[in-house]
């Protein structure tokens, strides 16, 4: 018995590809998947995909065929897409998190190198600087201690938890999320600490302690407010 | 925790998207050479001079800036139009090393290492060439193919022979080249699919750290940062930044190890390769491709050592 022809099969795993891409465009969480660079890239693969999945089907709807049946492996595939689509329903989808820290490289990136000269150019623009640009400022400036004392809003996530503070933390991606890197830096507080993995803006002293090269740094909290979780959550700004 | 389920369903996806746009760009060339391409422009790059042949063939890659992913129909269509094995080799090996976003990626995080450059983007061509080139001498090469493939290129043979085009004239353009397009694209997607959730398993089941760690001995770090290539499956358009960020760690010549083989070979491109190789040619296929990197290694350990570079 056909349960379900080859071209068919086709047609459908190829219908379900766009919609588990497409669903996660609608739902902004693409974003916890890739650097945003790529999302118009990947949205225009999906559309044409899209657009051809559709061409296909009018041409086997007009035309007619003649039924082949679909392998097994066929049919196992096509059952892993669709579960995969299921799953976007009742999977919470959550970017990375405090979880994945022992598994991600931890930052040292050039292009924040390059910012950190930027930065010396222009000092004024030191208010909207991100997590990572902190990071570089401190782990990559010639003379981190000029920036001792500076008023910091910084966003990202809590990745951990300790007495008298905690850590705040950002990836950062090249292209996927497989390449992510981690940016952490330490905030000093005696107030209560929101639990791991939330989001937030933090207000704080940047401090600088310690010579090169066995430099580290802090933010002395001021006051925080909770975030929700952001669309492109590896952004730096 | 042993194994975090969110991690590896969000970096089995992320591999996923990751290689989409590439690996669409490489259906559509491929759809193109099947439908479009003609065997005798084919000839005229195969028929030339053995060297010369492998080595345009490997320059290639340059005009089509798709990794490893988008590679694979390409090949595919290619040995139906007339690539011999080596042929399809050198291609498939050189093509994610010398695409031009690869070469600035490379270039713009290593710019301190010129010798480093180079020997990737030179070394892995001249890789690329001897390897493909050591498949010359193959008796027969077909053995190595899977059953469908093989039977494309014959039916392909016989279509040419007979001179009835490839039975589909009665198709306009539009309905033939989505056909092949849609048939072409999921039969890619369902190997990249199965290696993206290999490659997300293995590296939710064990940290980073774990590769550090047991990478700290010179010799060891080699063979570490070549094992973590063929586990990361990250493409080679940004491998360069993944090997940036181990730079405090191991030595450049063990960077060198991870992105030379990682482009050549990993566990998504095996998974992809099964469309169209044997298991027999992809595991002797690995073995020459890290023998390989090894010696180009060494070929880098020893210039580094009397100064050159």
């Amino acid at each position: 018995m056909i349960l379900i022809s080859k071209k068919l099969w086709y047609g459908i795993s190829a219908l379900l590809i766009s919609a588990i891409t497409l669903y996660l465009y609608y739902i902004n969480k693409i974003g916890y998947f890739i650097n945003s660079n790529y999302y118009w890239y990947l949205l225009v693969s999906v559309i044409t995909i899209f657009i051809f999945t559709v061409i296909y089907f009018w041409y086997l709807i007009k035309n007619g065929h003649k039924p082949k049946p679909a392998r097994y492996s066929q049919y196992i595939f096509g059952s892993l897409l669709f579960c995969i689509f299921v799953s976007l329903f009742i999977v919470p989808i959550k970017p990375l998190g405090a979880e994945s820290a022992n598994y991600a490289k931890r930052g040292n990136s050039k292009k924040a190198a390059q910012k950190v000269q930027y930065i010396a150019k222009s000092p004024e623009s030191i208010s909207s600087l991100s997590l990572i640009d902190w990071y570089s400022l401190a782990t990559l400036s010639p003379n981190p201690n000029q920036y001792n004392g500076q008023k910091a809003i910084i966003k990202g996530f809590v990745s951990e938890v300790r007495d008298g503070g905690f850590d705040l933390s950002q990836y950062q991606v090249s292209c996927c999320v497989v390449d992510a890197s981690l940016y952490t830096i330490p905030v000093k507080t005696t107030q209560k600490i929101p639990a791991k993995d939330t989001w937030l803006n933090v207000e704080g002293q940047f401090e600088i302690i310690g010579q090169k090269p066995n430099i580290k740094y802090q933010l002395n909290f001021i006051k925080s407010e909770v975030i929700a979780t952001p669309d492109d959550p590896y952004k730096s700004k | 925790m042993f194994f975090n389920f969110e991690r590896f369903y969000i970096t089995s996806l992320g591999i996923v998207f990751g290689a989409f746009p590439f690996l669409l760009l490489g259906v559509v060339v491929a759809t193109a050479i099947q439908l479009y391409g003609k065997k005798e422009w084919f000839a005229l790059l195969t028929r030339s001079h053995p060297i010369l042949s492998h080595l345009y063939i490997a320059l290639f890659g340059l005009f089509i800036p798709v990794c490893e992913c988008g590679n694979i129909p390409i090949i595919k269509k290619l040995m139906i139009r007339g690539f011999s094995l080596s042929h399809a080799v050198t291609y498939l090996l050189a093509a994610p090393i010398v695409n031009p976003v690869t070469i600035f990626t490379t270039y713009q995080v290593f710019s301190d290492y010129p010798g480093l450059v180079a020997f990737r983007i030179v070394g892995g061509l001249i890789l690329s060439i001897i390897i493909g080139m050591s498949f010359i001498a193959i008796g027969n090469p077909r053995q190595f193919l899977v059953p469908s493939l093989k039977r494309e290129i014959e039916l392909d043979e016989e279509s040419n022979n007979s001179h009835s085009g490839h039975g589909h004239n009665h198709k306009n353009k539009i309905e033939e080249f989505s056909s092949h397009f849609i048939v072409e694209l999921v039969e890619t997607f369902k190997y990249l699919f199965v290696g993206s959730i290999i490659a997300a398993f293995v590296q939710t089941a064990v940290p980073r750290e774990f590769f550090v760690q047991i990478g700290s001995n010179p010799l060891l770090s080699l063979l570490v940062m070549i094992l973590f290539a063929f586990v990361i499956a990250v493409c080679s358009n940004v491998d360069a930044f993944i090997a940036l960020s181990f730079s405090n760690v191991f030595s450049n010549a063990s960077l060198l190890g991870f992105l030379v083989f990682g482009p050549m070979m990993d566990i998504k491109t095996v998974s992809m390769l099964r469309s169209i190789f044997t298991n027999k040619f992809i595991a002797m296929l690995t073995a020459m491709i890290f023998t390989g990197t090894i010696v180009l290694v060494y070929c880098y350990y020893l210039v580094n050592l009397i100064g050159i570079v």
